[in-house]
């Protein structure tokens, strides 16, 4: 952040005066940290945004380091917080959009973890503090999505977890309901309890498919099927079989998804995963 | 970023002259702060904050202290200094003890209520059983004060039976 933290005191002042109902002169040294935690946080979105939007316009995000890109774009630590707020508020409201049109069509297949974790969401926007505390995630986000979220907190956590959560639900909405329980049902007995990703199952089970020409029919993959996709993706090296999963991937997505770039970078991850759950890159390289 | 010691740069903040502008004011009940008295009742009050674990901001309350206590029949020049260095140090611990629940001027007005009638100008009093029975009231989610700013509070949780003029006046009239 390209701001001294005497540029941030007063904003942390003015915060704690209106968290008080300026009534109070004082505040615990929690409460204070917690206060300024959400100055930086509002700070950190504008210049994220800064940031992505210097990337939009030309030269890579990555060529520019955040100083330059801060130097550039100065503003008063006050106006970065104060359109960071603003950027904070219309996350929320993004997201909020992004759910209901994700409950209109939700499946959670019988897994309780995740539908736990969308029936959460509604929680979140009832306690979620955007003035006072924007960075509290507030949820545990226990189902795991594919992305990692470690890095996100408070209204860009929520985000991202229900912008997985839409693209896992576009990618198992294509196949029909019987079949991604039959294949959920093939990987576990009792999936509904499982605190595992429903997509990277279903991924893992249509390229296996596609490795043996078999259609898509909810067949089980046999244990001479297992020895068949080990021998096909055998031929390759670790890189080059995760690469062959991720392409068969790609070309899935292509032809049954429109191209969708959005679920392609999502799903690359676990192409990589599903090549090592096929025992191959296991065998080989360790 | 680093967060630095930023609690302290906020903490630090000039006092001294918001301070010593209260001796205009404090001036007609005889009271008056020295340049040198109120560095010291400043620099109390940064380790009385650092004590409590709480941060400052603004004017914060020191001028309010003043200005409701200096007309205390207590208070007086030589114990002027030393009694707004406790009440300070009072205000802060009570601060945190009823959970940040009352508004500075709710427990201003409670301070200075029981200061001046239950504890006759004991600060041991006021802090140890009347700030202490009251907080235990707030704490447990007695919320009364709001009404009445902090003011007339302490007899419903007072355990300790005070003058009553019914029986002094009908104790006389058995004398007579």
């Amino acid at each position: 952040m390209g701001y001294e933290m005497e540029e941030l005191i007063p904003i942390v002042a003015e915060l704690a005066e209106r968290y008080t109902g300026y009534e109070s002169t004082s505040v615990t040294y929690e409460k204070a940290n917690q206060l300024m935690e959400a100055v930086i946080y509002c700070i950190h979105e504008y210049e994220t945004a800064v940031m992505e939007k210097t990337g939009e316009c030309g030269a890579s995000a990555e060529d520019r380091s955040v100083t330059e890109i801060a130097s550039a774009e100065r503003v008063s630590a006050k106006e970065a917080y104060l359109l960071g707020s603003r950027l904070v508020d219309a996350k929320v409201r993004a997201m909020k959009e992004m759910y209901h049109e994700l409950i209109g069509h939700f499946h959670s297949y019988g897994n309780i973890a995740l539908k736990d974790a969308v029936a959460a969401v509604p929680e979140f926007l009832k306690w979620y503090d955007i003035k006072y505390d924007p960075q509290n995630t507030i949820l545990t986000l226990d189902y795991p999505v594919l992305k990692d979220l470690v890095e996100y907190s408070g209204i860009d956590a929520v985000y991202e977890y229900v912008r997985c959560i839409c693209i896992e639900q576009r990618f198992l909405g294509r196949f029909p309901e019987d079949y991604v329980r039959r294949v959920l049902r093939a990987y576990s007995g009792d999936y509904e309890e499982m605190f595992e990703n429903l997509c990277g199952i279903v991924l893992a089970d249509a390229v296996q498919h596609i490795l043996l020409k078999k259609p898509l029919d909810g067949s089980d993959v046999s244990e001479s099927d297992r020895c068949r996709i080990q021998a096909l993706l055998g031929m390759y090296s670790g890189e080059e079989a995760k690469e062959a999963v991720r392409e068969i991937m790609r070309n899935f997505v292509r032809e049954f998804y429109d191209d969708d770039g959005e679920m392609q970078r999502y799903m690359e991850k676990e192409c990589g995963n599903i090549a090592v759950r096929a025992g191959i890159i296991g065998r080989q390289e360790v | 970023m680093s967060k630095g010691n930023w609690l302290e740069l906020a903490a630090d903040q000039a006092q001294v002259g918001k301070v010593l502008e209260m001796n205009q004011y404090t001036q007609k009940y005889g009271l008056a702060l020295s340049s040198e008295d109120a560095q010291m009742i400043v620099a109390e009050r940064r380790s009385a904050l650092k004590e409590q674990k709480r941060v400052e901001f603004g004017q914060g309350i020191l001028p309010q202290l003043i200005y409701e206590f200096c007309d205390s029949d207590y208070i007086s020049q030589d114990n002027y200094l030393e009694t707004m260095v406790r009440l300070q140090e009072i205000f802060y611990l009570y601060k945190n003890e009823t959970m940040d629940e009352l508004t500075d001027m709710e427990l201003i007005h409670f301070m200075k209520e029981q200061f001046e009638t239950v504890c006759y100008g004991d600060l041991e009093y006021l802090e140890e059983t009347c700030l202490d029975i009251f907080s235990q009231a707030v704490r447990g989610g007695y919320r009364g004060y709001r009404q009445t700013e902090g003011r007339g509070e302490y007899s419903q949780f007072d355990e300790v039976q005070r003058w009553d003029p019914k029986v002094y006046l009908e104790a006389l009239k058995n004398l007579q």
